[in-house]
């Protein structure tokens, strides 16, 4: 009986140092990996453009057959298609949420060369979709990050960072040096830019695009189609533009139009596609029917830019043209003089002295719901015109000269808000916003307050 | 009665509150008219429909092609997505 126990707990322990030893193993593997990341980031350098062309090759080498094995023995791909792809060269415009997928999907396919535009730096805020960056490299340049991950995944790929912001001084020597570019963007002004660029470089533009649940994918300016002027020949008003920061998007939309990207710039790079008719692809996450595909004419013979008799002839300012900036980044709005409006620190003293008031939320409800400051009413901007609304308000104040303050995500909306009390003339006292709303409040008042 | 069919998709699908619905034919409706019966119907798709391309039973049309909806037709309302 003893000795069968003694056996026992020697059992047991062996057991132990294996799964020790097993744990071990697996963080030496993660210690290694981190050091070559390390060396590998290192070894990704910014490049200024004009670049040298891609060298061509005639064959693959042993180490790349081996990698690209499953797509060597696709009847419909085969080595023609991967010898294609590797003397191809593609710029991705955006190492966002489109960027993302694209970007790595093309790098492990085996892309010759691939070009990544992007200033921005990584924020986690974004990485739920943005999942080519890690919680590490936080404040990294996106750019830098991206094309660090795809020699992770594929040394084979040549990766060329361009860490700027594309415009109508830089962009066109960079897309003339690539075969295929890539909009993977994520604002108005530069899907112009792109589009311009690509007409007068005579370069196919595949151009993706995801908001909320949606999807939008087209190529443009290809074997006789559209061009995007074509399609959209007047920007959108920049109000009326909804980022994703404020909009909001599920991370796996612009994953899925990304990986769409990838396999139209794959087709074009191998020719897989030269009989297809151009379409525009739609993507609705949560409709029954997730993919439409819209049959689309050839150019314009009328359009400004890739029409008979184009007007455009050279890149233009597309800041101005588009009325918004070349980011995604929501400006702030100046509608209401600073000396007019109610300070953070302000506010903080309204409560500590306990002054009676009513404080007004004017975010959309799914905002309200994940923080909202104590005691807030909560009405969305797009209803405070509407006369229950209205009434609402009127309800809650205790006093016919009761001041209303207004607060928002970022001080924007608040001011609009509180021209429409006032036109309403809902009390005698004070009608006031707090300048830069609850995400300045976070900074300067309650760091505990969350901030999304 | 004959009825055509709306689709709209992105930010018109959030101005006319509904991904698709059913209206009544009438013969006629070209770009421009269509155009005035959805602002009518929806007053928030006014700016919308100013950027907006139509596609009429999966295929593009032109805004100042000379076309008019047929009884059955899918209109589709498709502005540009700008995000990513
Ligand atoms: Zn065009």
């Amino acid at each position: 009986m003893k000795d069968n126990s003694s056996h026992h707990a020697a059992e047991e322990l062996l057991r132990k140092v294996a799964l020790l030893e097993a744990e071990n193993e697996a963080l030496q593997r993660q210690v290694q990996a981190l050091r070559q990341e390390q060396s590998q980031q290192a070894a990704v350098k910014s490049s200024a453009a004009p670049l040298h062309p891609l060298e061509k090759v005639a064959r693959l080498t042993n180490s790349e057959i081996a990698r690209y094995g499953r797509q060597l023995i696709l009847p419909d791909f085969g080595i023609h298609a991967q010898l294609d792809l590797r003397n191809s060269s593609v710029l991705v415009v955006g190492a966002g949420g489109l960027g993302a997928s694209c970007i790595l999907y093309l790098g492990g396919a085996g892309v010759g060369r691939l070009g990544i535009v992007d200033h921005d730096t990584v924020d986690t805020s974004n990485l739920h979709r943005q999942v080519i960056h890690n919680e590490a490299r936080q404040g990294m340049s996106k750019a830098h990050s991206a094309a660090l991950s795809v020699r992770l995944l594929n040394p084979h790929c040549n990766t060329v960072v361009h860490d700027l912001v594309l415009d109508s001084s830089n962009a066109q020597p960079i897309i003339d040096s690539y075969d295929i570019v890539v909009d993977a963007t994520d604002n108005v002004a530069t899907r112009y830019l792109l589009n311009d660029a690509c007409v007068l470089g005579g370069k196919p533009l595949v151009s993706g695009s995801a908001l909320r649940l949606d999807g939008q994918l087209t190529i443009y300016n290809y074997r006789g189609g559209p061009c995007y002027r074509c399609l959209f020949p007047t920007p959108p008003p920049a109000e009326t533009v909804t980022n994703c920061s404020d909009g909001g998007v599920l991370g796996v939309v612009p994953g899925i139009v990304g990986c769409l990207q990838a396999l139209e710039a794959i087709k074009i790079a191998t020719k897989m596609n030269t009989q297809d008719p151009p379409t525009m692809t739609l993507f609705s996450a949560n409709s029954t029917t997730m993919f439409r595909t819209i049959k689309l004419r050839k150019r314009k013979a009328e359009c400004i830019m890739c029409g008979d008799a184009p007007t455009i002839t050279r890149l233009i300012d597309y800041v101005k043209f588009c009325g918004s900036s070349a980011t995604d980044k929501t400006p702030d709005l100046f509608l209401i003089p600073l000396q007019e409006r109610l300070t953070c620190e302000g506010y903080k003293k309204i409560l500590e002295t306990h002054t009676p008031h009513l404080l007004l939320d004017v975010r959309e409800k799914v905002q309200f719901d994940i923080c909202s400051l104590p005691s807030s009413l909560n009405i969305p901007l797009k209803d405070l015109e509407l006369p229950e609304s209205i009434e609402q308000v009127k309800k809650r104040l205790n006093a016919k000269d009761e001041p209303v303050y207004i607060v928002c995500r970022r001080g924007n909306d608040s001011q609009p808000a509180v021209r429409i009390l006032q036109e309403q003339g809902i009390t005698t006292g004070d009608i006031k916003d707090i300048v830069g709303g609850l995400n300045l409040w976070t900074d300067k008042i309650d760091p505990s307050f969350p901030k999304y | 009665m004959p009825h055509f069919t709306v689709l709209y998709f992105a930010s018109a699908k959030d101005a006319a509150k509904a991904e698709s619905e059913k209206l009544d034919w009438s013969s006629g409706i070209d770009a421009a008219a269509l155009t005035r019966l959805l602002v009518q119907l929806h007053p928030e798709l006014d700016q919308v429909l100013k950027t907006s391309m139509f596609a009429v039973n999966m295929e593009y049309m032109d805004q100042d092609q000379s076309w008019t909806v047929q009884p059955g037709d899918e209109v589709a309302v498709i502005p540009p997505v700008s995000g990513g």
